[in-house]
């Protein structure tokens, strides 16, 4: 090599070494060495939903028993209306003995005809949104599979074990060819179709809407021995029924849904991977784990926001709203509301274990779908007021309440349906109270309750959907709110905060909430559960009597009431009764007993005006009021006026009519 | 005039008719007002006094009138209020058969008159009175589900008076019309004159009769509604006395007011 060639090399090789260094060490790579972007994000903006979501946090292990595991793909043809899906369900036998068979719940088949028992106990509506004539659906399972191949469909049969209607196909029995042992699993491979009703009931459409509610075929819970008190394991088997909700091992999900390319899906979990498009068609990708059931919406027209949020109580969670274009101006409140839900739950109960949560705002047409609740995901009323009051924020309270009461506290909805509502209820109206000063009308939804039936009971025997409805919201509520007040509200959060901690990721029963009671407050419930849990008793106290007659007392003449009040309905605790005399002086008494009747007597030289039980109204389960008050005197003169206006009144009518 | 005069005239004649009615009346309504009196004692004597609130009242209110929705406290007040009704229905005719008959019949003695015309003529009144109860119905069957879409579309008392109103005075005439053509038809079943006749006469002179009843109205509503504040205002014993009073002149202007529509018919038809 020629000298200058030479020493000009040996000044610049060095250079180019360090460049290289400096390049890989300091310098940020770029394209020059193809670095490919970070597994699982999309290069797009990552605040649109079609981007993959990862976890705020990494899970170090389950935190529930993943019974059920689904890989479920399904497509959505938007234009009849079906739904195709294909799963691989794998189950993992819970308990101690051998199971020969399966049980699955075809939810959807509910509306396949008037004549199943969901139609026939509701009379084709819920919640007073009639469904649509001729507008059925149906779930069909057109193929069960073992993971060998063997065909399995003939062994899938259809079960009736609450009413024996054999017009009802909402539980089906899969006989297996060999028994499943405990702690092992069984994986089938199962191809159904859905065809979606109009939504009146919870799951269908709603013009170009979709809410994919109890849409695949879901096994049934299997409770091991003890779970609910139970003394023998076994299925939980119950028909799809006009009242009643859903009840679910915990699992994994893992769900891929192709629609339209310009339709939104909301669902359950986080979304895993980017959407991929083909042929005018978007798949998405989902991923749940520690729920129990999975849930999605599908919109061309939602409006999507998403907003992060955190603080001390939760420990991140993204908040996803698909909103109804109508109710886009409104998405702050609806952000507003889910974060004071989630924070204030957090700080009563627990943090809020996931990593999503997904608020979808059904159309105004689609008002059956409103009111939900699904594991992560919710549903609000439907967008029927541009300019809605503050249930737009109540129903987020409570169906963010029911992500703790039903989603990971997963009580059985269906046989206690009072262990979710109530305490939703009663988390919404602590909510509302706290965070949007609204009193609420205890008081009144207390003197409603009209029909009281027990709480822990199936949701079909109540006699119709305004009896559940009272009993298991309001009365359960009224029923909680009546512990609190005995208790205090400090150790009415500690028993929840307990109840929560001790049964999340399970199956609790009444009992089980009734002995985490009794631990935290150290005395016995048992008369309060047996009155007005397991029975329907009310308060309801009467000033029955009141009589006098003068006596002689030291010279003196006084008058002597005697006062008889009579207990019609439970008992709670000592009742305060009030005395008013003529010259304005008060006396207060106390019925301390448990007695049916007790007799007051009151010696005065003062005309006794009234008496009155619990004036100030602190018993919250007194649904009689017009009792409570005895006026010892009544105005003549207002008598003959009311008396002689009523009857003149019945008199013109009966004379004009007549 | 002239017809209204010599109604009045011929209304003092019967006093027999009118002590009947009376009779009827206090045999009716003091039952009634006993009744109405229990429950209305029942209620003051459990209305919340203002010490403990409005909100005991409010809520007194409010679970009364569930209670009143309630089969077990509605039924039997219901069940009360039929057999009166029912009560009414029978008698109202039956004795009404004994006046016209005493208005057409002035040769014989009052009393025989009124009984010959409840026992000749009862019978014929009760299911005319029924046929005119179920006529008078009639338009309730457009009118009640208009006046409940007026009642729940008004915004504003205007609105709601402009949605029910006019309905309400359809009601009144109709059923007041009804009541004057069915008196022209009892003239003729009393007198064994021909129906026809009588109600061609009726629409005929349909001025005149209107005529005829607004002014024993426009008299009636005038007595009556002194005498009803009368008795609101000077409650108690007063106030009975006027209650107990007012059912004699009531009964004595409607003798008035049949007695006036027949000697118009009487002086012109053919």
């Amino acid at each position: 090599m020629p000298g200058p060639i030479r020493s000009k090399l040996t000044f610049i090789l060095p250079l180019l070494l360090a460049f290289l260094l400096l390049s890989v060490f300091v310098f940020p790579a770029g394209p020059l060495f193809g670095e490919a972007a970070p597994a699982g994000k999309d290069k797009t903006d990552a605040k649109t939903p079609d981007a993959a979501e990862e976890r705020a946090k990494p899970k170090p292990a389950p935190l529930s028993r993943h019974v059920a595991e689904y890989h479920i793909g399904v497509s959505y043809d938007a234009k009849k209306h079906l739904l195709t899906g294909e799963q691989t369900v794998t189950w993992r036998h819970p308990g101690k003995k051998p199971v020969q068979e399966l049980y699955f719940h075809l939810y959807p088949n509910a509306f396949r005809s008037p004549e199943t028992t969901f139609m026939k106990e509701s009379g084709g509506q819920l919640r007073g949104v009639k469904m649509k004539p001729g507008s059925f659906g149906s779930m069909t399972v057109s193929s069960v599979k073992s993971m060998n191949g063997e065909d399995l469909s003939h062994r899938l049969s259809f079960v009736q074990p609450d009413d024996g209607n054999r017009e009802d196909r909402t539980l089906a029995k899969l006989r297996l060819p060999q028994p499943v042992m405990p702690g092992e699993t069984v994986t089938l491979r199962m191809q159904f179709t859905v065809s979606l009703p109009r939504v009146f009931a919870r799951m269908g459409v709603a013009g170009d809407f979709l809410m994919a509610g109890q849409w695949y075929p879901k096994v049934a819970a299997y409770e091991t021995r003890g779970t609910r008190g139970r003394e023998e394991e076994g299925w939980s088997l119950h028909q799809y029924h006009g009242n009643s909700e859903f009840y679910g091992n915990f699992g994994i999900y893992n769900v891929t849904i192709n629609v339209p390319d310009d339709h939104l899906v909301a669902a359950t979990g986080f979304q895993a991977k980017p959407v991929t498009r083909s042929g005018g068609r978007k798949t998405y990708h989902f991923y749940a784990d520690d729920v129990h059931d999975f849930a999605w919406a599908a919109s061309p027209h939602f409006v999507y926001a998403e907003e992060p949020h955190a603080d001390r109580f939760v420990p991140g969670v993204k908040i996803k709203l698909y909103l109804d274009p109508s109710h886009a101006h409104l998405k702050d409140r609806y952000f507003r509301a889910a974060k004071l839900s989630l924070s204030r739950y957090g700080e009563w109960f627990g943090p809020y274990p996931y990593s999503t949560l997904s608020i979808v705002v059904p159309p105004a047409d689609a008002e059956g779908a409103g009111g939900m609740e699904y594991p992560t995901l919710i549903a609000a009323w439907a967008a029927e007021s541009e300019q809605p009051g503050l249930e737009l924020e109540q129903v987020i309270a409570h169906e963010i309440a029911h992500q703790y009461w039903y989603g990971i506290v997963a009580s059985n909805e269906a046989e206690e349906a009072w262990l979710d509502e109530a305490f939703a209820s009663w988390s919404e109206f602590r909510l509302m109270q706290t965070e949007y000063g609204k009193a609420g009308h205890l008081k009144y939804e207390a003197v409603s309750l009209k029909d009281p039936a027990p709480l822990k009971l199936a949701s079909w025997k109540f006699t119709d959907h305004e009896q559940y409805a009272a009993n298991v919201y309001t009365r359960g509520k009224l029923v909680l709110l009546a512990i609190e007040r005995e208790i205090g509200t400090a150790n009415m959060r500690k028993v929840l905060k307990t109840y929560y901690e001790r049964w999340k990721f399970k199956h609790p029963g009444t009992a089980d909430f009734q002995r985490v009671l009794e631990d935290v407050t150290k005395r016995s419930w048992q008369s309060f559960f047996d009155q007005f849990v397991h029975g329907k008793e009310m308060l309801d106290y009467e000033v029955a009597e009141i009589r006098s007659r003068e006596v002689e007392k030291n010279g003196r003449e006084l008058c002597e009431y005697t006062v008889k009040l009579v207990r019609h309905g439970g008992y709670l605790k000592p009742v305060p009764v009030m005395f008013r005399f003529a010259d304005g002086t008060v006396a207060e008494k106390v019925w301390e007993d448990d007695g049916k009747e007790k007799v007051i007597k009151v010696t005065t030289d003062s005309r006794l005006l009234w008496v009155a039980v619990d004036p100030d109204q602190n018993l919250l389960l007194e649904n009689r009021l017009v009792n409570n008050v005895l006026l010892a005197e009544i105005d003549d003169a207002w008598k003959v006026r009311w008396t002689v206006l009523i009857g003149k009144l019945v008199e013109t009518l009966l004379g004009w009519a007549i | 005039m002239n017809a209204l005069k010599e109604g009045l005239r011929r209304a003092g004649k019967e006093p027999f008719a009118i002590g009947v009615l009376l009779v009827f009346h206090f045999a009716w309504s003091v039952p009634l007002y006993r009744y109405i009196e229990g429950h209305v004692i029942e209620v003051m004597s459990r209305y919340p006094p203002p010490e403990l609130g409005k909100e005991w009242a409010n809520l007194f209110v409010y679970d009364f009138l569930l209670m009143m929705q309630d089969k077990s406290f509605a039924l039997p007040i219901a069940g009360m209020l039929l057999a009166y009704a029912l009560i009414r229905l029978v008698m109202v005719p039956a004795l009404d058969a004994g006046v016209f008959n005493s208005l057409s019949d002035e040769r014989m003695p009052r009393g025989t008159a009124f009984i010959r015309g409840v026992r000749r003529l009862s019978v014929s009144f009760v299911w005319l009175y029924l046929l005119r109860l179920a006529l008078m119905a009639v338009p309730l069957y457009w009118a009640v589900p208009a006046m409940v879409r007026g009642w729940f579309s008004a915004g504003d008392p205007w609105q709601l008076a402009a949605g029910v109103a006019p309905w309400l005075l359809l009601l009144l005439v109709w059923s007041a019309m009804l009541k004057l053509l069915f008196t022209y038809v009892l003239f003729a079943l009393t007198e064994d004159d021909r129906l026809l006749a009588s109600l061609a006469f009726f629409f005929r002179r349909i001025v005149p009769v209107a005529g005829i009843a607004l002014a024993v109205f426009a008299v009636s509503f005038v007595v009556g509604s002194a005498l009803f504040s009368a008795s609101l205002y000077w409650a108690g014993f007063p106030s009975v006395v006027l209650y107990l009073l007012y059912p004699l002149i009531r009964i004595w202007l409607r003798v008035w007011g049949i007695a006036a529509q027949h000697r118009y018919w009487q002086a012109h038809r053919a």
